[in-house]
């Protein structure tokens, strides 16, 4: 009785793994077919560190059915830690051989001060707060944390206070716009609308990582973390937990009746995608190299969502194909005719919506089904249907054991 | 008070939205494993009776107890801990999990977060849900997804779903509505089947159906409850007839009408 059962599922997770192996592979391309291209390569270094983004959108917005406008806003804070810790290290090397990261101000901070020589000099302020960040060690973990922790506390709020559906995606698209205006205005502590920039190389376990002298290095660090966030949240949605969410997204009033404290999954998996968000900022900031407020702008959130909205929301793979895919167009549009890029965005979302609500992947896994004629859920019926139970349907409605056992 | 069998008690229950009380100091028990059948027109309150019950709606005045305990201000997934499962009145099941995974989420094991994403499932659970896959005759169709299902199949599902929860009140809001009536019949036979050891409270308009289960109805009507009894009872009760058929009823007397008239 148990065979049919935990037979694997024809629709199940089998049938992604093959995806995702083959993901894992396209990973490889790039660095063989740029080998000399050290531009390209570095911009490839770029779209995975967005991958790594799209796969915290893809589990709120694909898998739980939360549309978050403002996952620029824990994206720049991971971008903002490393480019920060970055600027230290950098501002430490233009004062002197051994002056010691974290103790010189970096340039901006010192706008409106006196000049670093003078005896009335007092350093920033802002200085003792970014001061730890000058061990990068530290400011990678903080670009994790910090946006992760920022994230549970705003999906707390939000999530207990049952705003669901498009008043979220308000709420998350004001708060983004409220750190925006506040980056723009604190200048002297954030750099303002010139950014965080002209960066030190990072430095991590002996390994130096620059997107032009040390391309394939950051390239394959880039890669390696994308692959490992790929593995995780594989994990993550094919478990009991995972379920949940999904669950959550077809219908909330049920999952609720079943004793699951929905608020807090929904907020756990808001904190995932923060994290995600984060790391992706930090990856994002050293190929980078700056921390700008564009990563808070509303476009940039905003075609974050389109991204996993072309690859494929609901499928892991459809998230990183569809940040590759459409940041390479981005970039191609761009290099042509830069004014038509927003106008090209726009036409990708709503012809995804109209006609591919699935993205690529869902739409090529539709085309394969009709090819090969094997929709699983059929054949799944059939192959099963007779043996399983001995209950045969005999006039097409399901057939119910006579005397009811179990109960 | 007294009585240690009791298991639910709706306590002078006032519901208002806005100026319409849909529970208007509303008393009602049930013992354990009590099978009760409660039937009323439409609007008399009984779906907002399980809402009020599961924590959905919180009523204005009046206090809900389960098992000797108030459910005064507890979040629906608390009340849903502490015993109480509820089948929706169109089916709710999560369309695009398959079958399993439906029941997988439903039978009981850890609800918290962390225990989600690390533990497997226990191996005591994982039987339970096949045993649940054979009562309701989908164990065929374990990996399809829930969403492609028919109606009536959805229904089972959902009654499964709720079996798996194991809890000690079952509160079941018009479980054949759709149903052929050989499909009812056997609804019919898995809720008898399972009052032997749960106590159930079970919304239905279907009269052939209620006939086959009930043991005890209670009428609702305006938010209040009209009466109680058994199937005969009820059915004889000049109250009944008129909140079903009397208002009609005086309106012709006072004012006959013709049906139709050609002219």
């Amino acid at each position: 009785m148990t065979e049919p059962i935990e037979r694997p599922a024809p629709a199940g997770p089998s049938r992604w793994r093959w995806l995702v192996w083959f993901g894992l592979l396209l990973l490889l391309l790039p660095p063989v077919v740029y080998q000399d291209n050290v531009f390209r390569l570095s911009l490839f270094a770029k779209f995975l560190a967005l991958a790594v983004l799209a796969l915290g959108v893809d589990l709120i917005w694909g898998y739980t059915g939360m549309l978050s406008l403002g996952q620029g806003l824990y994206f720049a804070v991971g971008a903002y830690s490393v480019a920060l810790s970055l600027k230290l290290k950098q501002a430490a090397a233009d004062a002197g051989g051994d002056a010691v990261p974290g103790t010189v101000p970096p340039d901006y901070m010192n706008y409106t001060n006196l000049p670093v020589t003078h005896p009335d000099y007092h350093p920033p302020a802002a200085l003792a707060w970014i001061a730890p960040l000058a061990d990068i060690r530290v400011a990678l973990l903080v670009a994790v944390l910090l946006p992760t922790l920022l994230a549970f506390l705003f999906g707390m709020v939000t999530f207990r206070l049952r705003i669901r559906g498009v008043y979220f995606a308000l709420i998350t698209q004001a708060l983004l716009y409220a750190v925006y205006t506040l980056v723009e205005d604190q200048q002297r502590y954030t750099g303002g609308v010139v950014g965080v920039k002209n960066l030190a190389d990072m430095k991590l376990f002996g390994v130096t990582f620059n997107p032009y002298k040390h391309v394939l290095k950051l390239y394959w660090l880039v890669a390696g973390t994308l692959a490992v966030c790929l593995f995780g949240c594989w994990l993550l949605v094919n478990s009991r937990f995972g379920k949940v969410l999904t669950a959550i997204r077809d219908n909330e009033n049920r999952v609720l009746a079943l004793g699951y404290n929905t608020a807090l999954y929904r907020t756990t998996a808001f904190a995932i995608a923060g994290g995600l968000a984060g790391l992706g900022g930090a990856l994002f900031a050293v190929a980078n190299e700056l921390a700008g407020q564009e990563y808070l702008s509303i476009t940039f959130s905003i075609e974050m969502v389109v991204l996993v909205a072309v690859g494929g929301r609901g499928t892991l793979f459809g998230a990183v194909l569809g940040a590759v895919l459409v940041s390479e167009a981005r970039t191609r549009i761009s290099e042509a005719a830069p004014e038509w890029w927003p106008i090209v965005l726009g036409c990708l979302f709503i012809g995804s919506v109209l006609l591919l609500p699935d993205g690529i992947v869902g739409g090529l896994t539709r085309l394969g089904r009709k090819l090969f004629r094997r929709r699983p859920t059929a054949a799944a019926a059939a192959v099963a249907g007779p043996s399983a139970n001995g209950h045969v349907p005999t006039d097409g409605t399901p057939s119910f054991p006579q005397t009811v056992r179990g109960a | 008070m007294g009585d240690p069998n009791e298991i639910l008690r709706v306590d002078n229950v006032t519901v208002r939205f806005g100026g319409f009380k849909a529970l208007d100091g509303l008393n009602f028990s049930m013992r354990a494993g009590e099978l009760r059948v409660v039937i009323g027109p439409n609007g008399a309150g009984k779906t907002t009776l399980l809402d009020v019950i599961t924590g959905k709606v919180r009523p204005s005045s009046g206090s809900v107890t389960f098992k000797g305990r108030s459910l005064a201000g507890l979040p629906e997934q608390r009340v849903a801990q502490l015993g109480i499962g509820r089948k929706f009145q169109t089916p709710n099941v999560f369309k695009s999990l398959t079958v399993l995974e439906n029941l997988r989420l439903s039978v009981r094991s850890p609800r918290r977060v962390l225990a989600a994403l690390l533990l497997p499932q226990a191996a005591v659970a994982r039987r339970r849900v096949e045993e649940i896959l054979e009562t309701i005759g989908l164990t065929a169709k374990a990996h399809v997804e829930a969403g492609i299902l028919s109606h009536g199949e959805k229904q089972w599902l959902e009654l499964g779903m709720v079996m798996a929860q194991d809890p000690e009140l079952f509160l079941i809001d018009e479980p054949v509505a759709g149903m052929t009536p050989r499909e009812s019949e056997r609804t019919g036979e898995l809720l008898l089947a399972l009052s032997r050891r749960h106590a159930l409270l079970v919304i239905e308009h279907d009269m052939t159906f209620v006939r086959q289960i009930a043991s005890t109805i209670t009428v609702l009507d305006e938010g209040k409850t009209l009466c109680e009894g058994s199937v005969e009872e009820v059915q004889n009760d000049p109250r009944v007839i008129e909140v079903y058929l009397g208002q009609d009823r005086e309106a012709d007397a006072a004012n006959p009408q013709p049906v139709c008239v050609v002219r």
